[in-house]
């Protein structure tokens, strides 16, 4: 899977916890799910995504638990905290605000 | 809460170790396999599936650095792991490790050393409230700080604006009589001196300011020091109500002293190297002599300090002084002669910081210590030259391991900071083992600059200061000595990795850095030999100077019958009597009493004129007191008349002799035998003798005009004299058995023996200072660039054993192996000479004020060095020579 093109570190943060506000998943999952609510435009390698997936815990916005799926495996599942919930929601202000910019600038002839 | 459980995450990630990488290996592989899933579920086989997936998975350590990273935690354990790696190569480098921590340890212990004096002296605050807030104040005069009067002091305290206290301290201490040879010393101390430094009792109570009024002549209360109440207290509470006998400078009065409190143990002073033992209020020093310092306008006998008030600058608080030190001289002006005033006048008062105490010992060594703090400085550059060389020439075998480490994909930084801990190691264990040197050699100079004073003890145990010192000079140092090395070895232009190519290939680059520090130890062995040569020297010019006098089998001792209590002339007959019985005894070559030793206990200044001229009042010379055959006892040589007979006694014509520089002086060509001279109080005189001029101040004065008047003829017979002996034969002895018969005749206090010639050694306590610690410095650095070279040679003929021994085989000759080897080492030695005479010539000119009869540019000293140094280099060079000579060409040649 190739990197997904021009997207900021920050901008991945953002997709994750926008994916794990609807349930928690483990890392496989959300890769597959942001790929799938993107229309197979953004595809986030494990390259990228487990290196976002620790920081975001480290900085206490989700949570980590090891839980048993179906099949008898064991994954680690992440869920928002609190923070993270309110952090999601400002990181998601502050996107709209910038893509609106950009589109101003980049839509005028 | 989540504080709390971001912390425990961290914390877990840090020593989680094992166990929180393998989670992450489980959650990585658990993603594999669902990727394999995926694709087998879109219908590849499980081969094709498993391929596409670990392709697009990508590069797995990456990822794991990567998220290792966000655990932010990367840098202590990528610390840890690189002291690991360098404990582990400097043990596969045994011997190469040993000589840089050797290096090392030699130069820290030196400069730790030094600095413990440095600390001690200057740096230590007094153990006070607020020592920052505390100032001397001292009347400079051309010689040093002066001190103040009490009538001076008075003054100063009651109309100064700019302190909250001012208190006062004597400057000189004096005894406390106990009956024994080293009674408790002490002094007097204003009644506010204990409340203004904050200090409390740990038993009783301090001074306080209704014990020092002058109107009650001082309360007769003491405060004894910590030390004093266990040595002599046993540390028991009964102490307090004890007395303390002072006795006046004449012997004549006693004055019980109660004491009233100790102080705490931390407390000795305000004067750095010495411990008070007790305090007793300055205005009952009236009681103890009462026509003494205290009422004195001119008396200087006191030192102030004061504790300057709040955002009050030095320099307003010395302007404020010096306006009630004017008025006060106005006010005085009357009382003295108006030469003295207007000496007064001429010596402002200065403020300085005091918060390390006062500064007498700091300007007496000063400029020394600061002078041996460089010298060791350069000690340190030589030792880390030591380490770079050494770490070059490790790097050079490690090349193939350096050039895979590069090749893999390591970075530059990453690796030249894993070499840097590998410096930082070497510099700490290095910086430990100097730290035990210094705690064994820095009691030694701190001995030396007690001067044999059994009152001067200072304490130079390492403290914070100190070990932070030696802790950031170790790191510091090794940083620096390890950047060059790691920086061109990271270079990593590796032309080949095998390890002998690199090494044949890479020699030459390498070497000029190597050739560079070998010369450059070179040239700073050249400069710490010169000064210690040219000290070396000065004390041997001190030694076998002609200074008018001989110093060789002269004891003295005080004798002391005022102390005794006789007065007048049963004085007179009680030094005729001990002179009569020192030379009857075997042993004894001569004998005579004093009241000032060559040099040492110098005597008194007077006003002076010959008779028949007219008298300038400001015209003074200096004046001893002898007997007859004090000039036979000191060897000084008579040029005219005579000596002093029996003749002269009480009664009959005052006579005086005086030395040749007086009669150049106020004679000239004339002939001074049997001229009259009116010298002060002692009167009018008639000259019959001329002796040879001598040093009586010090050994380094100009000559100047001394008149000896007769010790035992005039009526004022001061308290004690020195009694001077020159014997024949073993001088301790005999001055100890004289001691002991003498006591036995009058129960008059016998001071200790001592010999002149250690006596003199003593004022030439700074000289011998820098000359032993110059001199270790110098030899310390001779030795650490000695096997520099020995290291670079024979790591040098190691390297090239394959091609010598092709020559051997060829036919060379020993001789013809050998010149090559022998010629880089003078080379490099010459080079380093080149570079370094100039040098000390340049720089020795610090010790200026240190030389005697010998200066900077003297060639004897010069050629010494040099000469030195190409012995030096000649011993260093002979076994790699020798070995280089002696390869056999048969081994050398497998030697691939």
């Amino acid at each position: 899977m190739s990197k997904p093109t021009d997207l900021v570190q920050g901008t991945l943060d953002l997709l994750i916890l926008k994916v794990i506000a609807l349930e928690p998943m483990h890392g496989w999952a959300i890769s597959q799910r942001i790929s799938q609510m993107s229309n197979d435009v953004l595809q986030v390698g494990q390259g990228s995504l487990y290196p976002a997936l620790h920081k975001l815990e480290q900085q206490g916005w989700i949570d980590a638990e090891w839980r048993d799926t179906e099949n008898n495996r064991r994954a680690k599942y992440y869920a928002l905290t609190r923070e993270g919930r309110r952090a999601m929601k400002q990181e998601a202000a502050q996107w709209e605000r910038l893509s609106t910019a950009i589109s101003l600038i980049v839509s005028r002839a | 809460m989540r504080a709390l459980k971001t912390v425990r995450l961290r914390l877990r990630s840090l020593f989680g170790g094992h166990r929180v990488e393998r989670e992450l290996d489980d959650e990585l592989r658990d993603h594999l396999e669902r990727e394999i899933e995926r694709h087998l579920a879109a219908g590849l086989s499980r081969a094709q599936a498993r391929t596409t997936a670990l392709s697009a998975f990508g590069n797995v350590a990456l990822v794991r650095e990567q998220v290792r990273d966000t655990w932010r935690v990367r840098w202590i354990e990528d610390l840890a792991r690189d002291l690991v790696f360098a404990a582990r190569s400097m043990r596969r480098a045994p011997l190469h490790s040993l000589v840089a921590v050797a290096s090392l340890a030699a130069a820290i212990g030196a400069n730790t050393a030094t600095f413990s004096v440095v600390n001690t002296l200057m740096l230590r605050d007094l153990p006070v409230a607020s020592p920052e807030q505390l100032v001397e104040l001292a009347p400079e005069t051309p010689v040093g700080l002066g001190n103040f009067s009490y009538p001076m002091y008075e003054r100063v305290r009651d109309q100064n604006t700019t302190f909250t206290h001012l208190i006062a301290v004597s400057s000189p201490v004096f005894p406390a009589e106990d009956g024994t040879d080293q009674p408790p010393v002490g002094r007097y101390a204003s009644g506010n001196f204990f409340d203004a430094l904050g200090l409390t009792p740990v038993l009783g109570r301090l001074l306080i300011p209704s014990d020092d009024r002058p109107s009650t002549n001082g309360s007769t209360v003491a405060v004894i020091s910590w030390g004093l109440w266990q040595r002599k207290f046993g540390g028991d509470s009964a102490a307090i109500g004890k007395a303390l006998e002072i006795r006046g400078p004449f012997g004549t009065v006693s004055v019980p002293f109660t004491i009233v409190g100790v102080l705490p143990r931390a407390f000795q002073g305000l004067t750095v190297g010495r411990s008070d033992d007790f305090y007793v209020p300055l205005t009952s020093e009236h009681r103890v002599n009462p026509k003494g310092l205290l009422g004195s306008p001119g008396a200087g006998w006191i030192k102030v300090v004061g504790r300057l008030k709040e955002k009050v600058s030095r320099g307003a608080a010395e302007s404020d002084v010096n306006l009630a030190y004017q008025r006060f001289i106005d006010e005085f002006a009357g009382l003295a002669r108006p030469e003295e005033v207007q000496r007064l006048r001429a010596r402002p008062i200065v403020v300085s910081s005091a918060r390390a105490g006062l500064s007498g010992p700091r300007r007496e060594f000063e400029r020394p210590v600061l002078l041996l703090m460089g010298a060791v400085a350069l000690v340190l550059v030589v030792g880390c030259a030591n380490v770079v060389n050494l770490l070059l020439a490790r790097g050079l075998t490690r090349r193939a391991e350096i050039g895979v480490r590069l090749a893999i994909g390591s970075s530059r930084g990453r690796f030249v900071r894993q070499l840097l801990a590998e410096s930082a190691v070497l510099g700490l264990l290095g910086g430990a083992v100097g730290l035990a040197f210094a705690v064994c050699g820095t009691p030694g100079i701190a001995t030396l600059m007690a001067n044999e004073d059994p009152a001067i003890a200072y304490d130079v145990a390492p403290d914070r200061t100190v070990l932070a010192f030696t802790f950031l000079l170790s790191l510091g140092s090794a940083l620096a000595a390890g950047l060059i090395p790691a920086l061109r070895l990271s270079r990593g232009n590796v032309p080949s990795l095998r390890e002998d190519v690199a090494a044949r290939g890479g020699g030459r680059a390498l070497t000029l850095w190597t050739r560079g520090l070998i010369a450059s130890q070179v040239a700073l062995s050249v400069l710490l030999l010169a000064g210690a040569f040219l000290l070396v020297t000065t004390l041997r010019n001190f030694r076998t100077g002609d200074f008018g006098f001989e110093r060789e089998g002269v004891v003295e001792m005080w004798l002391s019958p005022g102390r005794g209590g006789y007065t007048g002339e049963r004085r007179a007959t009680y030094f005729r009597e001990v002179l009569q019985l020192v030379r009857s005894m075997s042993g004894v070559r001569s004998a005579a009493v004093s009241l000032g030793m060559p040099v040492w206990s110098t005597g008194v200044t007077s006003s002076f004129g010959v008779e028949g001229r007219p008298k300038d009042p400001d015209e003074e010379v200096f004046v001893n007191e002898v007997s007859e055959g004090y000039f036979a006892t000191t060897g000084t040589r008579l040029l005219r008349g005579r000596d002093f007979g029996p003749d002269d006694r009480p009664g009959s014509t005052p006579v005086a002799i005086v030395n040749d520089a007086l009669v150049q002086h106020y004679f000239g060509a004339e002939n001074p035998i049997g001229r009259r001279v009116d010298v002060g109080i002692r009167g009018v005189l008639e000259i019959v003798g001329v002796v040879e001029t001598t040093k009586h101040e010090s050994l380094r004065e100009a000559d100047s005009p001394i008149v000896y008047g007769h010790a035992l003829q005039g009526g004022n017979l001061g308290s004690s004299l020195h009694l001077a002996v020159k014997t024949a034969g073993n001088a301790a002895a005999i001055g100890r058995s004289l001691q002991q018969e003498i006591q036995r005749i009058a129960p008059v206090p016998v001071g200790s023996p001592s010999m002149l010639g250690a006596q003199i050694d003593r004022t030439l306590v700074k000289e011998r200072l820098v000359a032993r610690v110059l001199g270790a410095s110098a030899l310390l650095a001779v030795l650490l660039a000695a096997a520099g070279l020995y290291g670079v040679l024979a790591y040098s003929v190691t390297r090239r054993t394959n091609e010598i021994g092709v020559r051997i085989a060829l036919g060379a000759t020993r001789a013809a192996i050998l010149r090559p080897v022998l010629a880089e080492a003078t080379k490099l030695v010459a080079l380093g000479v080149v570079i370094g005479v100039p040098a000390a010539l340049a720089l020795t000119r610090a010790l200026a004020t240190l030389l005697y009869d010998v200066t900077p540019t003297d060639a004897s000293v010069l050629g010494a060095v040099i000469a030195s140094l190409f012995l030096v280099a000649l011993a260093a060079a002979v076994v790699p020579a020798w070995r280089a000579s002696h390869v056999d060409p048969l081994v050398a040649l497998r030697y691939e």
